[in-house]
């Protein structure tokens, strides 16, 4: 997995012939870069999200259409279920649309197989990035191109539930808390509650709220630059996976069971289900909604507490709006992406369907709309943002991961599971783990 | 027809048999009573999902987890409301677009299957024996594996975001389930009824029309029921086939609800869940009752 | 009719068919066989079968063929590699043995019990009963729900830490735990939905016995035969087509089995890959991780292994399944 590919064959396959060129037929004739079962003259463009995202995003576009008769838009929207496999078959087949919401997880790896477009060339003529910051656009940014838009900021935080804090006589956290903090007050939400309810949910697997701040803290990252090797060490991890199993041993963190139950399924959180009172599952709080029916508040990630430590927290970029390099329409799509980026009437319609919006100008501009807790959300990201901008130390902003990211992080999951489990000790499942990741990577 | 005459009579149950009449009804009652016990029972357990899921239809957003009991603390019956109006398009579109795409499929799957399964089940021809495990092959290799050469087989035919890669296959017999499950029929309907119309000077067609079809009856509600429910449900392919939301189905429909990154509709999803049952419920309730007529009706006179 | 092949009828048989019967059946078997032999006649009823086969089936499967022998990553154009995934597969990919491990328990335990479930309850369904069609209904309501989200949501619901099951136990005492995230115990509550959504099979059973002669029944109630031996002496005999037929599409399915597993796993295959079933991890490779030709593989090997499952089935079969024909 993996190989390296010449500039060639970059070239090749964003025009769809990679099917045909694996088959020895050909589908030149077809290879266009415009939707399938559309007319040519169409700009097709996919987005994921939920019935809100998808009412706001029509609306603008259709906004944007009064402005722009000439580009005829037709829009295709869905879940994230099932989402990049319909756009890998499209592009194996010939068919990529032309514009995309694009996920900052696997921007790389589209763009260093040349499916998406540079944009870098449209900046500061018809693509309007005033008030983006750089930490921000790095987000969609490969190996020094830009491929994509961020349609916001996110941050690393975690969601609690304030009113559960409340209930037992705990006070919130100050925002600059630290990883002991952090076991402190869990101990007591476990102590207070009985017994019934853990502090917070493991984190000892999870990356991107979490490990990766912690390995930022220590001043190492998460992948190497180029993303062919891991960025830290074992002794950081080793460090990391004790802290958790501490905090289990401590009741400061729920068993394995609740923890695996809840990968990948929000529904069985452990906030959700009441049996945890902080979350690193940014997922608990989307959009102005909640399945939760608690008070919730937000926090940066814990700060390291030992001597040296960093600052680890970094501004992330919510989706990116993307166009395919097959695409014959990528400025008209280019168009789209500076409308959403800096139209007042869109920022408004947006709302935080795509994330806290990208700049002060905009988020400025939807602050009056929003429930009480989408500001307490928003303040949080402020606050963040604002810090990682002030702080010396920090290191720079994540590159997009690499290909393999997500098995990497699997890896990192399911390794944290197997010590938690007792399957396997600390020291074991770090050679195995170590050993597997650079076998992901290399491809 | 030979029919069994059984071995010994001495083997039924002497108190039966002396049993007098009434007392006998009696029995049978109590039994009936027994079954529909053991029969409630266990559509009890079997339902439970079903309750569950109506009931979390009825259910607030945050109520759905985390009070997951049946009986909810709050109705909230605008799920159905919101979730049938969607964003921008109706939730009926969508079931409409399952409707045609699955009853094409059915109508493709119950003639060119039986047509393949006569021939298979009734005729010898060279090689015989390769294309039956070749049919079988067919069925062997994972779906996901294929679905890449598939889809560039239909874009080339430029059928991409129409019906007609998920219904045109249908009518070329791609199914080979129902073929073997049509041959195994057939191969228990007896070969004298074929002779006998043989003798009359009924060609092969006429046979396979007026002989096997009739017989073979409960293969082809058996057929239909499950073409049916396969297609509605069937997510993978409509999801690559069908690009544009106006063609839509309702698996497709039904993802629209949930986004673990910008929030979901759990109410609004579960409430289009339950009501895309209604198609596939009903179309079992009207064909099962066909099985239960089965042969008793048509008899073996054909 | 007739049950040649079970013991009660053999003799009856034999005595109730008289030589000149048995002349002119045997010209008419001579008859039907030249009809049988010859002509376009199976040509002409396979002719869409055909054309489905090359034009749509044959093709995408020599071409997954092909890219089972390719580093294929979807969006670049394969590469020739030649044995290397299947080498690979076999001898450095950990996950590869967890899910052929995870596989083959699902299929040696969830077919046997799905399929005596689905005869059982299709036994128990094949009566004259006032509202017998909803109680079909509702046996085969777990099935009508297949895949969807909302069957996966209610089965960790009911096996979660807190669930319906483990408030069932308690009843007796029994002290439960979260069935679906222990990796102990996922694959069997992946199990329990397999046996649970046992449809298919028992509408197949429906179906067959409603194709049973009649008369046959009519002459052993007659001669009192009881239940037990009217079961083994003549439903199973002459239901053992569609027995078979069963047998061969469930051990097919189950080996094949992806949505349950995907959809109660959320495409994890978790916990510890305890859930990963064959085809999901197939699917994980080729759509998640972009490894198509690796998939490919795997698809290939899979083929290979259900094939000689169905092979040894057919073989097993001509001493126990009997046909009219």
């Amino acid at each position: 997995m993996g190989h390296q590919i010449s500039r060639r064959t970059l070239f090749r396959s964003a025009s769809g012939i990679a099917v045909a060129g694996a088959l020895g037929t050909s589908l030149s004739a077809c290879s266009g870069g415009t939707g399938a079962g559309s007319t040519s003259s169409d700009l097709t463009m996919i987005w994921w999200g939920s019935d809100d995202r998808h009412a706001a995003y029509k609306k603008v576009l259709a906004a944007f259409q009064k402005k722009n008769p000439k580009i005829k838009i037709r829009p295709t929207y869905s879940g994230y279920d099932g989402y990049f496999d319909k756009f890998n078959t499209n592009i194996a087949g010939g068919s990529a649309p032309d514009l995309l919401q694009m996920d900052t997880a696997l921007v790389a790896q589209y763009a260093r197989k040349g499916v998406l477009a540079p944009i870098d060339s449209y900046v500061g003529k018809s693509l309007d990035l005033t008030g983006f910051s750089k930490t921000l656009l790095a987000a969609g940014t490969v190996d020094g191109k830009l491929y994509g838009v961020p349609s916001g900021i996110g941050v690393n935080q975690l969601t609690v539930n304030r009113s559960g804090l409340e209930k037992l006589g705990l006070e919130l956290p100050d925002r600059e808390w630290t990883w002991a903090d952090l076991k402190k007050i869990s101990t007591d939400v476990h102590k207070k509650s009985g017994g019934k309810i853990y502090g917070v949910d493991d984190g000892g697997g999870s990356t991107l709220q979490c490990f990766e701040v912690f390995a930022r803290e220590k001043g190492e990252t998460f992948f190497t630059e180029d993303g062919k090797k891991l960025g830290f060490t074992a002794d950081t991890l080793q460090e990391w996976w004790e802290y958790w199993a501490g905090m289990r041993k401590a009741n400061a963190s729920p068993p394995p069971a609740i923890t695996s139950a809840a990968h990948n399924d929000l529904t069985k959180n452990a906030v959700v289900i009441g049996k945890a009172l902080f979350t690193f599952d940014s997922g608990v709080y989307g959009a102005g909604g909640s399945i939760t029916d608690a008070q919730l508040d937000f926090l940066p990630t814990p700060r390291g507490d030992f001597s040296g430590a960093r600052e680890g927290n970094f501004v992330n970029g919510g989706v990116l709006l993307s166009a395919t390099k097959a695409s014959k329409k990528v400025a008209d799509s280019v168009k789209i992406m500076s409308y959403f980026a800096q139209d007042a009437t869109a920022i408004k319609d947006m709302q935080l369907l795509r994330g806290i919006p990208p700049t002060e100008k905009a988020r400025e501009l939807i602050a009056s709309g929003l429930t009480e807790t989408d500001k307490l959300n928003m303040a949080n990201a402020d606050y963040i943002a604002q810090r990682v901008g002030k702080a010396s130390d920090a290191l720079a902003a994540p590159a997009p991961p690499p290909q393999g990211a997500d098995q990497v992080w699997d890896l990192l999951f399911q390794s944290n599971l197997a010590v938690a489990f007792g399957k396997k000790s600390i020291k074991a499942q770090l050679g195995a783990f170590f050993d597997q990741s650079a076998g992901i990577l290399e491809g | 027809m030979s029919a069994i005459t059984p071995t010994r009579p001495s083997k039924a149950p002497p108190h039966n048999a002396k049993r007098p009449l009434r007392k006998l009804r009696s029995a049978t009652g109590s039994r009936r009573i027994f079954i529909h016990t053991v029969l409630v029972g266990v559509a009890i357990v079997m339902l439970y999902p079903l309750l569950w899921m109506l009931s979390s239809s009825l259910k607030p957003d945050t109520e759905i987890f985390t009070q997951p009991g049946l009986i909810p603390s709050s109705l909230r019956p605008e799920n159905y409301s919101e979730g049938w109006s969607g964003s921008g398009n109706s939730f009926s579109l969508y079931i409409t677009n399952s409707l045609i795409v699955t009853i094409g499929a059915v109508i493709g799957n119950v003639i060119s299957c039986s047509l393949a399964a006569y021939a298979f089940a009734r005729f010898e021809f060279r090689g015989k024996k390769i294309w039956f495990g070749l049919m079988l092959g067919t069925l062997m290799l994972p779906t996901q594996a294929v679905l890449i050469p598939q889809y560039t087989i239909f874009y080339n035919l430029t059928w991409i975001n129409t019906f007609l890669p998920l219904i045109v296959p249908k009518f070329l017999a791609v199914d080979a389930f129902f073929i073997f499950l049509m041959v195994q029929f057939i191969r228990s309907i007896p070969r004298e009824l074929d002779q006998a119309a043989m003798m009359d000077g009924a060609n092969p067609f006429q046979i396979y029309w007026k002989i096997i079809l009739p017989l073979m009856k409960p293969a082809l509600i058996t057929t239909t029921i499950f073409t049916f429910i396969w297609t509605y449900d069937d997510f993978l392919h409509q999801l690559v086939y069908l690009q544009q939301n106006d063609k839509f189905t309702v698996p497709l429909g039904l993802t629209l609800f949930l986004d673990q990154t910008s929030g979901s509709s759990y109410g609004a999803m579960f409430a289009m869940s339950t009501l895309a049952l209604l198609p596939t419920l009903i179309c079992f309730l009207i064909f099962q009752k066909r099985l239960v007529e089965g042969l008793a009706t048509s008899g073996m006179k054909g | 009719m007739t049950v040649a092949k079970s013991d009660a009828g053999a003799g009856e048989q034999a005595a109730s068919v008289t030589p000149s019967d048995q002349r002119e059946r045997d010209r008419m078997r001579r008859r039907l066989a030249r009809r049988r032999g010859g002509g376009w006649w199976p040509y002409a009823f396979l002719a869409p079968w055909f054309i489905g086969l090359f034009g749509l089936t044959i093709y995408p499967m020599l071409d997954s063929l092909y890219l089972s022998f390719t580093d294929f990553d979807l969006l670049t154009p394969a590469q020739w590699v030649g044995v290397d995934n299947y080498d690979k597969m076999f001898t450095e990919d950990p996950v590869f043995w967890d899910s052929v491990h995870a596989t083959l328990l699902y299929v040696v335990v969830s077919v046997p019990l799905k399929l005596a479930l689905a005869l059982g309850v299709a036994m128990l369904l094949n009566r004259d009963l006032r509202g017998i069609g909803l109680y079909r209904a509702a046996f085969y309501l777990p099935s009508l729900l297949g895949g969807a989200v909302a069957i996966a949501i209610v089965w960790r619901q009911v096996f979660g830490g807190d669930g319906l099951f483990n408030d069932f136990l308690g009843w007796f005492g029994i002290a439960g735990q979260d069935w679906i995230s222990s990796p102990d115990t996922a694959i069997y509550t992946l199990i329990l939905l397999a046996v649970w959504q046992f449809g298919t099979p028992m509408v197949i059973f429906l179906a067959g016995l409603k194709q049973l002669p009649k008369d046959v029944y009519e002459a052993a109630a007659i001669d009192g035969v009881t239940p037990v031996t009217r079961f083994f002496r003549i439903t199973l005999p002459l239901l053992t087509p569609i027995v078979f037929f069963n047998v061969v599409l469930q051990i097919i399915d189950a080996f094949k089995t992806f949505t349950p597993a995907f959809v109660i796993s959320n495409g994890s295959g978790g916990p510890l890959n305890s859930t990963m079933l064959y085809s999901l991890y197939l699917y994980k490779k080729g759509f998640t991780d972009l490894q198509m030709g690796y998939a490919s593989a795997l698809a290939w090997v899979l083929f290979l292994v259900i094939a000689g499952f169905t092979a040894v089935n057919f073989i097993a079969s001509r001493y126990w399944v009997h046909y009219d024909d």
